[in-house]
């Protein structure tokens, strides 16, 4: 039984070990696949790389390469990009190198296995790197070389650092032309020690010390023949004291920027003249600064490690400061002056391109006024936008306000006696202009106070600006319309006074042409008494009832023509044999002389008492209207209505009988 | 020219009615006569006592076709007697008929006949009381219109059957040849038109042929001013006195006179169809 059952468990652990075997086998079976793969949302290459499948899931595991080589769209310079290095476990992990180059293939080229090649120049940027466990790790190196007919001719700068876990960690050096940069961080990656940048400047050697203790900036300094010129950082905190708020911050994060807000270069006045352009200076060390240590990571705004599969790769040099956190109030005012600011550039901005205000100048006062007060507001505004710029970026919550802002020299002068011309009259007169705050009185609310009163007064112009432009489109949209209405209104006058003596002006016309005369100026006085906003209503109504005056002399011209038809349709010809003559008669006589005697008189007599737009030709109409009615009575049976018609004098009669 | 000569002209037969009138009032109609026969000179002429009749004629043109008319004339002719002047007792009706064709508004030729009926109310025996002369008759009007007035020349050509009442009398040939002379003149419009009255000085002189006709050929001369109303283009009335004065058939120096009421209406129609009763010109625009 034992036996038995000791067999039985030799078979079930050699079943299992069969097992996993099978499934080792199965989890490290190596594959690999070379396809096309767009790395950046934007960069197009070939990727060679070797990985398993956990679960559908690509794992990266062993070599990997990618090669992207474009050809710069119109040009002949070609653009290449290059990963070397492995994956274990999806992590990067040994040594790995990045490189782009941008080269221009040159004319010579050679042919070998049927391949042409040819000779380049350009430059390469390279980081030589080492990772573990997908974080860097080891030595490190930035290199950025020019190349001649495929050989480096020059190098342009070369960095190199040492990490661990990510983080920079001991000895940093940094070369170029111009600069170099050495230093040190800790075991947490913070600056410390010395600094030491060299600049090469003209023949000239400068030594700029910047010191670090844990990553907090202590002192700032030229070394000159062993001299020290201090740097003046206002507003950094530099000790450490309790209760007080500090940060890490990591050079993306604006640290530069501090530096920059609260350089106010040498303390001693006297040292002015040391460095020519002080600020110049310390601002390209920063810059050098910034770039060589973001090098390991980026070149340029291309993020090299983030870009492939992987954890973030570098923690790149940090820095403690102090926070001067905002309160919500100031929040507000920085967020407000800040729109505020905008606001105010744009309203100058607006008008000072706009071609009408110097067209509205020749009309409109006020707007001479206010560009006399704007062209102040637009000479100050580069200081304002100065300071602006400095109260709202990131950098400024890491400086001590109260001492950084009484330092900054506010330069903005208002004069509040305003001097224009305007139809080459002088003006004088006053306005008030907001109130510029003392310079020790430099604060977040006193300049949101500035910059609102700033605001407040530039809107009201603008939108008082706006306001007289508007009217002066107006009055432009009007003056095309207006030109035509004096056009029209002449002509119609013109017309009824018969000036041109028209072959066309008849009995009807002279009986009306008073009145017409009379109304139409009214008409038109009317319409000029009315104010600018109104006019633009008006206009068209006005003009239409002048046009519609000018239908009834048309009209009225007809008239006489109408009579004859109608004189003509209610007569017969017929010839009369005995006498030998063509003979006319009037037929349907009552109808003929119900209108003739009755009804026509009538109606102009009402067009004779009510000219205006609306009733003259509304009359003109009707007669239109009864005329067209009698040529169509004429052909037809009539009986009845002859018959209706006897002894009717009343014209409204006859116009309902005739109109049935 | 024309027109001058033409006013002369009218001017002329307005004279010679005057003149007419004039010698008619100053002497007396049955004083002439008797002077004349009392004095038995066979070289003067010899005038009959001067009748009086009344003629209430009816002309009617009826048009048939674009130029084809029928004419139509009814007469009704009373004649005076022993106690009435101008209407006392029955003369003539009269039938006059024919087909007219009018080519152009300036001419106009028209054939057809004539049947007048004589009366003879006093006849006594072996008289009839009522004879018929029937007659051919062609005329051929030209107008000359002015601007104030027109004037028609007017030929008519008849050829008659004619008899005496006596009973056995037979018919004898002849012909007639008539030429008028008249004038329209529109009183109180421009022209001829309906509503106006106008003034129509008429002369006629009819000349007879035939083989009892030896010293007589001057049938008649009627002059016959009148005054007419145009009612309207179908209907115009006129009125009148005619003097006429010719050779009677009993000698040649005899002549009658006869002094005629004349009412005239004149009834034109047109029987054609609607449509073609359109004007040649349009009245449209």
């Amino acid at each position: 039984m034992k036996v038995y059952l000791f067999k039985y468990k030799i078979v079930n652990i050699g079943f299992l070990l069969v097992c996993l075997c099978f499934l080792f086998s199965l989890h490290t079976t190596a594959q690999e696949i070379t396809k096309a793969k767009k790395i950046n949302d934007s960069i197009i290459g070939e990727v060679f790389f070797q990985y398993y499948l956990n679960n559908q899931d690509t794992i990266y595991n062993g070599n990997f390469e990618f090669n992207s080589t474009q050809k710069v769209k119109d040009q002949e310079d070609v653009v290449s990009y290059n990963y070397v290095g492995k994956y274990q476990e999806n992590q990067k992990t040994g040594k790995w190198v990045f490189s782009k180059k941008e080269l221009t293939p040159q004319k010579k080229f050679k042919e070998k296995n049927y391949k042409v090649t040819f000779s380049t120049s350009g430059s390469e940027f390279k980081i030589n790197g080492n990772f573990k466990d997908g974080l860097a790790d080891g030595d490190w190196q930035v290199v950025n070389q020019k190349f001649e007919s495929s050989n480096p001719t020059d190098t342009l700068y070369s960095i190199s650092s040492k990490f661990k876990n990510a983080k920079m960690v001991a000895h940093f050096s940094a070369a170029s032309n111009r600069v170099n940069i050495d230093g040190n961080f800790t075991e947490d990656g913070l600056l410390d020690g010395n600094w030491e940048i060299i600049h090469r400047l003209d023949n000239k050697k400068l030594v700029e010390i910047r010191s670090y203790e844990d990553g907090i900036f202590k002192s700032h300094y030229f070394l000159i023949n062993d001299e020290k010129y201090h740097i003046e950082h206002v507003g950094l905190d530099i000790i450490v004291e309790e209760n007080e708020n500090w940060v890490d911050i990591e050079i993306k994060d604006d640290y530069f920027k501090i530096l920059e807000l609260t350089n106010f270069g040498f303390k001693e006045e006297a040292n002015k003249d040391v460095v020519e352009d002080i600020k110049a200076t310390t601002q390209k060390s920063n810059q050098f600064l910034k770039n060589a240590l973001l090098s390991f990571g980026y070149y340029n705004e291309f993020e090299v490690w983030n870009s492939l599969k992987g954890n973030q790769a570098i923690q790149f040099g940090k820095f403690k400061v102090r926070k001067y956190t905002y309160t919500k109030n100031e929040k507000e005012q920085l967020a407000k002056l800040k729109d505020q600011s905008l606001q105010i550039k744009e309203s100058l901005a607006n008008f000072f391109s706009n071609s009408q205000i110097e067209i509205g100048k020749l009309n409109f006062e006020t707007l001479n006024k206010y560009e006399s007060i704007l062209k102040q507001y637009q000479k100050a505004y580069p200081e304002l936008d100065k300071i602006v710029n400095k109260l709202t970026q990131p950098a400024f919550e890491y400086v001590d306000r109260e001492a950084l802002l009484p330092k900054f020299n506010l330069e903005i002068n208002f004069n509040s006696q305003l001097n224009y011309t305007y139809q080459e009259e002088q003006i004088t007169e006053k306005h008030r202009f907001p109130e510029i705050p003392e310079q020790n009185n430099l604060s977040i609310p006193t300049l949101a106070k500035l910059v609102g009163n700033w605001h407040k007064d530039v809107v009201e112009i603008e939108e008082e600006v706006e306001r007289i432009l508007e009217d002066l489109s107006k009055q432009e949209a009007l003056n095309e319309d207006e030109e035509e209405l004096v056009a029209r209104k002449t002509e119609l006058i013109a017309l009824y006074s018969n000036e041109d003596e028209k072959d066309n002006y008849n009995e009807f016309h002279e009986d009306v042409a008073e009145g017409v005369i009379q109304y139409t100026n009214q008409v038109f006085e009317n319409y000029v008494k009315l104010p600018v906003d109104q006019k633009k209503d008006e206009i068209q109504s006005t003009l239409t009832c002048i046009e519609k005056l000018l239908n009834t002399y048309t009209e009225l011209a007809d008239i006489p023509r109408k009579l004859d038809r109608l004189d003509d349709v209610y007569t017969r010809t017929s010839f009369n044999p005995y006498l030998m003559v063509d003979m006319s008669e009037r037929i349907k006589e009552r109808i003929y002389k119900a209108f003739e005697d009755y009804l026509f008189p009538e109606l102009m007599k009402e067009i004779k008492q009510d000219i205006d737009c609306d009733e003259f030709p509304k009359h003109l109409n009707d007669l239109e209207r009864l005329y067209n009615r009698m040529v169509e009575l004429s052909d037809q049976d009539t009986s009845d209505i002859e018959k209706e018609l006897r002894r009717v004098r009343d014209a409204d009669e006859i116009k309902q009988i005739l109109l049935k | 020219m024309l027109e001058k000569i033409n006013v002369f002209t009218f001017c002329c037969l307005l004279g010679l009615l005057c003149l007419v009138s004039n010698s008619l009032t100053a002497q007396g109609i049955g004083e002439m006569e008797t002077a004349l026969m009392g004095d038995q000179k066979s070289d003067a002429s010899v005038v009959r006592e001067a009748q009086t009749q009344t003629w209430f004629n009816s002309y009617g043109t009826f048009r048939l076709t674009d130029k084809w008319y029928w004419h139509g004339e009814l007469h009704y002719r009373r004649n005076e007697s022993n106690k009435t002047l101008f209407f006392g007792e029955m003369a003539q009706v009269y039938n006059r008929h024919g087909i007219k064709y009018i080519p152009t508004k300036n001419f106009s030729a028209t054939a057809g006949g004539v049947l007048r009926l004589d009366f003879n109310p006093n006849a006594e025996e072996g008289f009839n009381s009522m004879i018929l002369e029937p007659r051919i008759w062609h005329e051929y009007i030209w107008t000359m219109p002015y601007e104030r007035f027109r004037i028609y020349h007017r030929i008519r050509i008849e050829h008659r059957w004619k008899k005496g009442f006596e009973k056995g009398d037979e018919y004898v040939f002849g012909n007639r040849w008539r030429y008028k002379f008249l004038m329209k003149i529109p009183l109180n419009k421009p022209k001829l038109q309906p509503g106006a009255f106008y003034f129509s000085p008429d002369v006629e002189l009819i000349m007879q042929t035939g083989s009892k006709i030896t010293d007589n050929p001057l049938e008649d001369l009627r002059i016959f001013p009148t005054f007419a109303y145009i009612a309207n283009p179908r209907v115009t009335y006129s009125a009148g006195l005619m003097y006429t004065t010719g050779q009677t058939s009993q000698a040649g120096y005899i002549y009658r006179e006869r002094f005629i009421v004349k009412f005239n209406v004149y009834i034109n129609l047109d029987f054609r169809k609607f449509d073609d009763k359109i004007p040649e010109t349009s009245f449209y625009d």
